[in-house]
Formats: structure tokens, sequence, C-alpha cells
């Protein structure tokens, strides 16, 4: 084991201080992490808040409605207005005609060339929003080919194994043969000494059978003399001649 | 709580996601729906420490980045509300100055 794997990991954390430049982080428990968050994540709109007169806020209209009825919130800015510029709290010097030839310019522009001008912007962000898109899909493509192979790799994992089982499979049949092959080998074997020793066996009696019968005939023959034979003629010819009575 | 943290009753656990323009704390009435007899009491209610006044700033910001600034179509409406905006605060800082060019004496 190598020697820094031996200290306990409490030991190491314990040693590690913030310091006092170094705001510590709020660490959630772990187990209160686990259930999902009440708020779905944040999501950015397609479009800006509606507005009425190019700035005002729909809502404010509509919260007032109920009070004074669609045109109240117009009168009231003319009302005002008009009491403004009765009183001059609203002054027109030279600064306020420059102001409404300004209002008459802006309405001019984002009338006319607005549109225009929003599609070209709106491109961009496309394009750009795009560009984002497709680094993120080309990276998601990344890694679903990655785990595709990792699949394919398990997969031919198990053709391994099968692999491994055909060739001990294999083996065993190899085994199989020598064993069979070995016991043929002691049968002939042990077949081919027992045929020796029939036919030695044989190979003696059929020996010592010819030599008796060489003995017994040389020791008749020697056994055989003339006066013998006399005696065997003289027998002959009285058994033919009391055959001969006989008949 | 130090400058540049989050609000102390964010939970990440149970809020999910940080949202610059949300109330972590508990909530009261919304504004709109407060009737005029009880804004004195609503208003007592609020909490007027500098951090919670800096807040309540900082989230108007964020609502307003999101809801006119930030989304993916933006029209003239954000950068027309600054103006309008900017036209209102100089013209009350100058209002002193403004005040000398009136054309009548009696209103």
């Amino acid at each position: 084991m190598l020697p820094y794997l031996s200290i306990p990991k409490e030991n190491i954390l314990s040693r590690i201080t913030h310091t006092n430049t170094c705001p510590v982080a709020k660490t959630q428990p772990k187990s209160s992490a686990a259930k999902p968050p009440a708020t779905p994540a944040l999501v950015r709109q397609e479009r800006s808040g509606k507005c009425r007169l190019g700035f005002l806020p729909e809502e404010w209209f509509l919260f007032v409605h109920p009070f004074t009825g669609v045109s109240g919130p117009y009168i009231l800015m003319i009302a005002l207005a008009n009491y403004g510029f009765s009183k001059e709290i609203i002054v027109c010097e030279h600064e306020y005609y420059g102001g409404l030839t300004w209002i008459v310019l802006i309405y001019l522009v984002t009338t006319r060339a607005g549109p225009k001008i929003g599609e070209i912007l709106d491109q961009k962000v496309d394009a750009h929003e795009n560009e984002f898109k497709k680094s993120r899909t080309e990276e998601e493509a990344i890694y679903l080919k990655t785990i595709e192979n990792e699949k394919e790799a398990q997969m031919q994992a198990q053709g391994q194994e099968l692999l491994m089982q055909a060739k001990k499979e294999n083996i065993a049949m190899q085994l199989e043969a020598a064993y069979r092959e070995r016991l043929m080998t002691v049968y002939n074997t042990v077949k081919g000494r027992m045929d020796y020793h029939v036919k030695l066996y044989a190979a003696e009696s059929r020996i010592q059978q010819k030599y008796m019968i060489d003995w017994i005939l040389d020791e008749v023959k020697e056994a055989i003399t003339p006066e013998f034979q006399e005696q065997v003629m003289e027998r002959y010819i009285q058994d033919l001649g009391a055959l001969a009575s006989k008949a | 709580m130090t400058i540049g943290d989050y609000p102390k009753e964010y939970d990440p656990s149970a809020h999910g996601q940080y949202d610059p323009a949300r109330y972590y704390g508990k909530p009261d009435t919304p504004f709109g729906d407060v009737k005029l007899s009880e804004l004195a009491a609503w208003l007592a209610r609020r909490k007027k420490t500098p951090s919670a006044v800096l807040g309540a700033c900082s989230r108007a910001w964020w609502r307003w980045q999101h809801k006119y600034m930030q989304p993916r179509k933006v029209g003239a409406a954000p950068f027309l509300q600054l103006i309008v905006g900017s036209i209102a605060f100089f013209y009350v800082i100058n209002y002193g100055k403004i005040k000398h060019h009136r054309n009548y004496k009696y209103h």
C-alpha cells in the first residue's frame, strides 16, 4: 500500500481549513439534495412583456381597468399632462420641442424600420443560439456515440465469453479425444501382449507336439525288430486263416 | 451573510435554481392586492434595513431584466423605458434650472 493512502480521510479533511478571506461554502446535507427542487429551471422568455405607447407595461393598464374602465388610464394621463402644462410643471422650453421631435423620429424609425431591424437582429440571435446549440448537439452526439461504442464493446465482451466457452469445450473435447486415444493404446498394448502369449503358447505346444511325435515314431521304429515283424506276419496269416474258415 | 452571498432564506434543495428576481422570504400580500386602508400596515411590515432595500432594488432590476431586456426577441420597449426613465430623472434633477424657462408668471 502506498504511504499516502494509509492516512484516514477524516484526517486529511481536518487538516484543510479555510482562510479568513475564503468564504466557507454552504454545503447542503446529502439527504436533502436527493429530493427534486420545488421550482423548475428558469426559462428565458421568447418575447419582451407587452407594452402600450411603446414603454408602459400592459399590466398597469390591466390593473386600473376594474376602477377606471379601458379608457380611464389614457384620460388620467391626459388630465395629468393637462395639469402639468397648465401649471407649467412641464415647462415648454426648447428641450420640450426637441423632445417632441425625438418622439416623432423614434416613432417613425420604430414603425418603418423597426420590423426589418428586428428581423436582422433576430437572425443574429438565432445564429448565435444555433452556434451554441450546434456545439451542444455535437458534443451530445459524441457522448451518444461513446455510449453506443460502449454497448457494442459490452456485446463484444459477451461474445468473448461465448468464445471462451467454445474454447473450453474445444479443450474438453481434445482431452476426451486424448483420453480415448490412450485407452485405445492401453487396449491395443494389452491385446498385443496377450496375443503374443497366445501365439507363444501355440508355437511352444506345436513344437513340443512335433518333437513328441517324432520321438514316439522313432521309438516305435526302433521297437520294430525283424522277429517282431515275423511274429506279426504269422499272426496276420493266422487271423486271415481264421477269417477264411469262418467265411 | 456577506456581500455576494445568497439570501439567508434561499435553500437550493427546496428552491432549486437561484432566481435573482425572486423573494425567498415569507411572502406577504402582493402590492397590487393591497387595499388603500391596509397600505400603512403593509408598509410597516416591510424591512427597511439597507440590505433589504438593496435586495428589493436588485430583485426589481432582475425582474425588469428578465421581463424586458433578456428575452430572446426584444422589441424597442426596454430601450424606450430606459429613455423615458432617464428623461424623467434628469427632468427632476434639473427642475430648478428648467423652472426659469416658464412663459407665464401666473398660473
